[in-house]
């Protein structure tokens, strides 16, 4: 009932707001009236809807479809010219009535239009922290997902790909530390101002901008989902004018970076003769494992898009084709992703239409990282094919008997893991004009996906020997509608300057999935798909599934932008939003936003340091909401049970509650503050970002140990904890040298962050400590622990202090009983980087430019799980090890210490190209550009292991686990040509 | 102003604030409990549940591997350290975080859960069908088999009865929760089913009187004054029904198929098609624990086995090899496969030896075929998967002469026992024993070669005065804290009302 009346009120509110600046308007003083047209200075065309304002006064109107406008004013006044992205003029009246004015674009940055969702505003006018970057600074390259884009690029914003050059990998992204400790993690993404859309169904080129929303102030308008920040995607539209044709293309080549450093055949030999072990090990042969599995990948990339059309109707159509192949022999991820864009303007122009549709597709085919760790342990002295001891039941592979071993070339071969995507959004946006500075805007949006995934392990795959070839495959449907409205309104008042929004949103989302798996069939021919074949499905080993679920979320949400002068600035939201996935007592939560900005480089007395363009101070604070957490996860509902029992002669089902029911879950809710300066100087040529923020994420959800009885499982998923992240942003970019034919431009980001988790417990649920990093194989250990009031992403265990020198090691012992126990482990070492920077120089000569990005982090301590199970001869003989156990003299067993808990920073240079604009004289061909690119070319780094840029998401960081899959090296060799 | 008026009005009209859920893919509580079936299947779980106890890691593995009948010895390759839970249970030097601890305290609470949820349902329901009575008083049986167990390992541990009390359980004495037990099997047995064949595997007369009986013959040692004649009386409740008896074979209680044995009193029952839903916690895996990684070969088994669990050397020693037919219960010496060919690992034939280098050192651990193995269930020739369909038998008949010759012979009436005895011990192949045989001594070290494995060593080491003493791997005699488990710490954590077993520190 209280949200209700919060939510009337809300809407009441806006209203006001608008109704009462809209009656505001059109108070003029009655003079004489002045007419004229304003035109675009570049392209000579007419530009409507320029504000005209006689200065000082409330007066204004905006100009029409072809320009004109007419306006009452005396001889005297001055008429102010404004047009968001154009230089501001002023003319002073004599005695005219006819005026032409030619409207300038403006070069400075502080005019770049930012995307702040549900509308645009200026940097200038900013008072969140907003990071954009637009399609001239995107990177050259194999991008395989347009967040690769972002990779080092924007401060905060901390993007890795943990599968190394895997394909099919995917990116993790994490703004501004770790807020979640179940939920989701990754921000938000809006595309073309439709919601939670999917980035790697687009491609790079198809985008024209990215705008990150960072701070709680800024992202607080998209409410329950805006947490981890929220990513703006801007595509490319339909431009007016001449028929324009692009085409571009690139080949790339991989090689591997680095791989796991182990015993060659010849060092396996000698080194059972120097732990004077059996040579029974010796198998005779000589194979590199991992080059058995592995391969030199190649991609192509082919694009083509054609824009035109006139004012009135425009379109924009794009294409791209894209094989990359994987590292991993037989892995590979093939894309085609198709859009168009229509744009038509109706009703005198009062009526702009807008028509997108998308269609991807993607074939993959997926690498087995357990093949990897295979290969890497796999006794070098092994040959790969059968001899005539091996049993018959292992086909044609070598094999020996030991726990969890297998023949990596066996699981290649005789495995085929392959995915299919399909993905169709369309949406239709009509903006309606409904007086001058009133606009009704309502987007409705529909995407359907579909994935079908299959497996298919062989007769002689080596885990399941005797299943006689297993197959799998599932399919899964999603359906996403939404529909978000708003109106805008927009209006300068003297030097009042007013832009509000009030909105409704609504979004469902379907998914239904199918899967079977059967197995024991007559040939492997079949792979799967002729799943009936398989033998297994007769005896009732088979299983087939299905399921639906859906989720809705319903969001009224308004804006008000204010700013006096350009000077002092001020933004407050709010945004109220219930969602199905929540519980009975906690439906609906509200979002509130607010932020300022004083731009003292408008004040009076800065008007003399002429080499100040802008310094602005801002500070904001706003609350968000995490919902990612599945749903029906509040109910109490009953499911059908795993196991059936036995009653009187006949087997019955078993029925049995899903969960523990909580009624009182809830989103996970995001407290946070910022603030900032910018400043440019030296005619903009030096600019400096700088945010501090510090952020409480209270209400964590986590699945909590509860006393069974009185509960019936011993886990319930409930909101408990707070994690504090506190940290500084820091962007300087300048361009040092610009001549005639030579610029440089560098840009260089920094940034720190820091963590604490204050509680995990409360009157309800308890937690002593939460230990993570488990170690599975063998060890069965834990190695990260969680305590109230540590930071995140602890290493804890033995402290390592040296070799004893009679082949064992020694270890600090704490409590001074004899042996290490728990009692004697500490925190030794944590995942998270100190801080993290990224430098990009840009240097163009005549039609040659050259770029390059460095990144870097620094601090962060990685667990190298490699190291502890293989750098000593526990598993030499059953399996390989690491060549650094040779130097030492260390016999002992794989045992977790800080031994291996090493520093991670590292220096990349992640990207350098080196382009060339071809200057072409010909009718047909307007542009033609070749590029090289490196990717990944060197890393610098002491980290024994792979590689240290590892996964940071989650619970668990910083652990390089041994199942890897290497990153490569990768060289392009691209050509873009416009017609 | 009319637009605005108009825009702001479509606008609400559009505002469809519904936020209920739509459930497709299971079922609202409220929509449950309508058919006797539905009842059946609610209670079933009762059942599906045990079909955790085998689990390594669970109770059987946790009881098992604390006595000389059991270890998983640290072994060359780096194998089965697993955080050194195996080498704690085997030399007593656990300790309240210790895993496997938890995961016992926790099958055996949630099955005390389950069946004060169950009890509730059948409190409630409107409906009345022919068995609800009979049902009800199996899931209290069934209740007091999980209490049973709870204090044996653990002593004085929470207690309810109501599912509706949401509050969190007080801590009852060990005497107090002995006292409910057994007025709950008196007052249910009755309404139980006096076969166990016709409701197999599940609670039925026979079960009721051998947990009484079971807590009669410990009562001694748990509470300082005998019950023998109350032992007595409780096994002869189960002789005088004339279901059961004992099979000629002794391995036809363990065959893949022994659901038509004579002699199982209660049984768990596992199926490869129904009963091994939940994959890695509801499995029967046995195979997998102990059989060497070629021994697959000597079974026909298709699928990978672990090399873990064996038995000690001081316990093998116990078995007559020559004369004892349930000496075949071990797999010793050079392994072949089913051909006859000897069974080859790296070229060497596997040979599994009672000698075991150590319990736990890294720089010498114990060889891959090392311990004596273990395989009184048949292995299914064909097996593939990693659940064995074998039916895991928690009481047999041999338990109930047994048990009551061990109270005649504490009554000082040993000549009453020779035939008790002797009608087990006929099928072994050993001598018949005359009463001057039947020491106290003979009688635990004759109940270790007839139980092995079966979940009872525990007990009896502790009833016998054996659990304290030293032995192959526990080097020293210790005092007799470690009688009791400690309380788990995540229990400790979730229950503030608990306190923790003497000797132990959280």
């Amino acid at each position: 009932m209280k949200n209700r009346v919060k939510r009337k009120f809300a809407v009441i509110f806006f209203t006001a707001v608008m109704l009462v600046s809209s009656v505001y308007v059109g108070n003029g003083q009655q003079k004489r009236t002045v007419n004229g047209k304003v035109t675009e200075a570049k392209s000579n065309t007419p530009l409507s809807g320029t504000t005209v304002n006689v200065k000082g006064t409330n007066s204004a109107v905006m100009s029409d479809v072809d320009g004109n406008f007419s306006i009452a004013a005396a001889s005297g006044d001055v008429l102010v010219f404004y047009f968001m992205g154009y230089a501001t003029q002023e003319i002073v009246l004599s005695d005219q009535s006819l005026i032409n004015v030619l409207m300038v674009e403006e070069i400075s940055q502080l005019d770049d239009i930012v995307v702040i969702g549900y509308g645009t505003t200026t940097k200038k006018e900013v008072t969140g922290s907003v990071s954009s970057i637009g399609s001239d600074d995107f990177k050259a390259g194999n991008i395989t997902d347009p967040v690769q884009l972002l990779q080092g690029r924007i401060a905060g914003l901390n993007i890795i790909r943990p599968d190394g050059g895997d394909p099919n990998g995917s990116f993790q992204i994490q703004l501004r530390g770790i807020t979640t400790m179940s939920g989701g993690a990754s921000p938000l993404i809006v595309i073309d101002g439709v919601v939670g859309g999917d980035l790697s169904s687009l491609s790079s080129q198809e985008i024209q901008t990215i705008d990150v929303l960072k701070d709680g102030s800024a992202a607080a308008i998209y409410g329950t989902r805006a947490t981890n920040g929220v990513i703006l995607v801007t595509t490319k539209k339909a431009v007016a004018g001449t028929a324009k044709l692009e085409f571009s293309s690139y080949i790339a080549l991989q090689t591997v970076d680095k791989k796991p450093d182990m015993l060659t055949a010849d060092e396996f030999r000698a080194a059972l003769v120097k732990y004077e072990m059996s040579n029974s090990a010796d198998h005779g042969a000589s194979t590199d494992w991992f080059d058995q599995v592995t391969q030199s990948p190649l991609t192509q990339n082919y694009e083509l898009s054609s824009s035109g059309g006139t004012r009135a109707l425009s379109y924009r159509a794009g294409i791209s084709w894209t094989k990359d192949q994987g590292l991993v022999k037989k892995s590979s991820k093939e894309s085609l992703r198709t859009r168009i864009n229509v744009s038509q303007m109706l009703l005198n122009d009062r009526l702009k239409l807008d028509y997108n549709a998308a269609y991807s597709t993607s074939k993959s085919a997926y690498a087995d990282t357990y093949i990897l760790r295979q290969a890497m342990f796999h006794n070098p002295t092994e040959p790969v094919y059968a001899d005539e001891n091996t049993p018959a039941q292992y086909g044609n592979y070598y094999y020996v008997g030991a726990m969890e071993y297998y023949n990596p070339v066996a699981m290649l071969e005789q495995y085929d893991d392959s995915g299919l995507r399909k993905q169709f959004t369309g949406s239709i946006n009509a903006s309606l004009s409904i007086i001058d500075g009133l606009k009704a805007n309502a987007l409705l949006s529909f995407t359907e996906s579909s994935d079908r995934y299959g497996h298919y392990y062989g007769k002689y795959y080596p885990i399941g020997i005797g299943n006689n070839g297993y197959a799998e495959a599932y399919n899964n449907h999603g359906k996403y509608k939404s529909l978000e409205s708003y109106l805008d309104y927009s209006a300068l008042f003297n030097d009042h300057r007013i832009q509000a929004i009030l909105g409704y949103s609504y979004s469902e989302q379907w998914s239904e999935s199918y899967g079977a798996m059967n197995y024991k069939f007559d040939t492997d021919l079949f792979s799967f798909y002729n799943m009936g074949a398989g033998a297994a499905l007769k005896d009732g080993l088979a299983t087939i599934s299905s399921s639906k679920s859906s989720s809705k979320l319903i969001s009224f949400f308004g804006r008000v932008m204010y700013n006096y002068r350009e000077k002092y600035l001020l933004t407050a939201s709010l945004r109220q939003e219930g969602s199905t996935r929540f519980g009975e007592n906690h439906k609906w939560g509200l979002f509130p936003g607010i932020s300022a900005g004083w731009r003292l480089s408008k004040e009076p007395f800065m008007e003399n340091a002429k080499w100040v363009n802008e310094i602005k101070l801002r500070a904001g604070f706003g609350v968000t909401g995490n919902q990612e957490i599945g749903n029906y996860q509040s109910l109490a509902i009953l499911r059908k049970g795993s196991s059936n029992f036995y009653y009187n002669g006949t087997w019955l089902s078993t029925y049995e509650p899903g969960r523990n029911p909580n009624p009182d879950l809830r989103w996970e809710k995001k407290q946070e503050f910022n603030a900032g300066f910018d400043v440019a100087i030296l005619d903009n040529r030096i600019n400096v970002n700088f945010d501090f923020y510090n952020r409480r994420t209270t209400d964590l959800l986590y699945t909590y140990s509860v006393p069974v009885p009185p509960n019936l499982y011993s886990s319930t998923f409930a909101n408990v904890g707070t994690i504090d992240n506190k940290g500084i942003e820091f962007t300087v970019s300048g361009i040092p040298v610009v001549t005639k034919d030579f610029k440089w431009h560098v840009t260089g980001t920094f940034s720190h962050n820091t963590n604490k988790l204050v509680s995990f417990s409360n009157d309800i649920y308890a937690m002593d400590a939460l230990n993570l990093g488990y170690f599975g194989d063998d060890l069965k250990i834990y190695t990260m622990r969680i305590e109230e009031g540590w930071s995140l992403g602890n290493f804890y265990g033995p402290k390592f202090l040296g070799f004893d020198g009679n082949g064992g090691a020694i270890y600090e012992d704490l409590d001074g009983v004899a042996g290490i126990t728990e009692a004697d482990y500490q925190i030794i070492g944590n995942a998270y980087p100190d801080f993290i920077f990224s430098l990009q120089n840009t240097f163009t000569y005549k039609n040659f430019d050259f770029s390059f990005l460095l990144r870097a982090s620094v601090g962060n301590e990685v667990l190298n799980q490699t190291g502890v199970y293989y750098e000593g001869p526990a598993y030499l003989g059953t399996k390989n090890i690491l060549k650094s156990s040779l130097e030492s003299d260390y016999t002992g067993g794989a045992y977790y210490s800080s031994r291996f808990i090493e520093d991670g920073s590292f220096l990349k240079l992640d990207n350098v190209t080196l382009g060339y604009n071809v200057s072409i004289k010909s009718s047909y061909i307007s542009k033609l550009r070749i590029y090289l690119t490196g990717q990944n070319l060197f890393t610098v780094t002491g980290y024994k292991g792979i590689d240290p840029e590892i996964s940071l998401s989650g619970l668990q960081p910083g652990i390089d686990w041994y199942d890897f899959y290497p990153r490569t090296k990768t060289f392009v060799l691209g050509v873009k040509v416009t017609f | 102003m009319k637009k605005i008026l108009i825009i702001v009005f479509t606008l609400s009209v559009f505002s469809c604030t519904n936020l209920d859920e739509t459930i497709y893919s299971s079922i609202p509580s409220d929509k449950f409990f309508t058919t006797e079936e539905e009842f059946l299947m609610s209670a079933g779980r009762v059942y599906s549940h045990l079909l955790g106890y085998t689990h390594y890691y669970n109770i059987w593995g946790t009881i098992t591997v604390a006595t000389d009948e059991a270890l998983s010895p640290f072994r060359e390759f780096n194998q089965w350290d697993d955080g050194g839970v195996w080498r704690d249970l085997h030399a007593h030097t656990f300790t309240p975080a210790h895993d496997n601890i938890w995961q016992t305290w926790s099958f055996l609470f949630t099955g005390i859960s389950l069946c004060n949820q169950i009890l509730y349902e059948f409190s409630q329901a409107a409906l009345d069908f022919p068995v609800k009575n009979s049902m009800i008083a199996e899931i209290k049986v069934m209740r007091a088999w999980f209490y049973f167990n709870a204090i044996d390992l653990f002593g004085n541990v929470p207690f309810t009865t109501d599912f509706t009390d949401v509050s969190v359980p007080l801590q009852k004495s060990r005497a107090e929760i002995f006292a409910f037990i057994e007025e709950e099997l008196k007052e249910n047995a009755g309404l139980l089913p006096n076969s166990p064949s016709s409701s197999y595997g599940r609670a039925t007369k026979p079960l009721a009187y051998t947990v009484l009986a079971k807590m009669y013959l410990n009562h001694e040692k748990w509470f300082g004054t005998p019950k023998w004649q109350e032992t007595i009386n409780a096994c002869d409740s189960v002789i005088n029904l004339g279901t059961l008896q004992i099979e000629d074979d002794y391995f036809a209680n363990f065959k893949v198929n022994n659901q038509s044995s004579k002699e199982n009193i209660f049984a768990i029952v596992y199926d490869k098609v129904y009963a091994n839903g939940g994959g890695w916690s509801r499995c029967f895996r046995f195979h997998q624990l102990t059989l060497h990684w070629e021994s697959t070969r000597t079974f026909g088994i298709l699928d990978e086995t672990w090399n873990g669990f064996c038995t000690s050397q001081s316990f093998f020693e116990t078995f007559d090899l020559n004369s004892d037919i349930r000496s075949n219960t071990w797999l010793y010496g050079p392994q072949y496969e089913s051909s006859g060919a000897p069974l080859l690992w790296y070229g060497w034939q596997v040979n599994f030896t009672p000698e075991i280098n150590s319990l736990f050192d890294m720089s010498n651990p114990a060889g891959h075929s090392q311990g004596v193995r273990f395989a009184k269930y048949e292995y299914e020739n064909g097996l593939q998967g990693e659940c064995m369909s074998n039916d895991y038998v928690v009481y047999r008949y041999a338990d109930i002469l047994m048990m009551k010759g061990e109270a005649l012979v504490r009554q000082g009436n040993a000549g009453l026992a020779v035939p008790l005895f002797n009608e087990v011990r006929g099928r072994t192949g050993l001598s018949d024993y005359i009463s001057s045989d039947l020491t106290l001594d003979e009688i635990y070290a004759e109940r270790g070669r007839e139980f092995v494995w079966e979940g009872s060593r525990r007990q009896d080491m502790i009833r016998f005065g054996k659990w304290t003493t030293a032995r192959d791997f526990k080097p020293n005699e210790t005092d007799s804290h470690t009688e009791l488990f400690p309380i788990p710490a995540r229990a400790m954590t979730n229950n503030g009302n608990l306190v923790q077993n003497t000797g132990y520190t959280n």
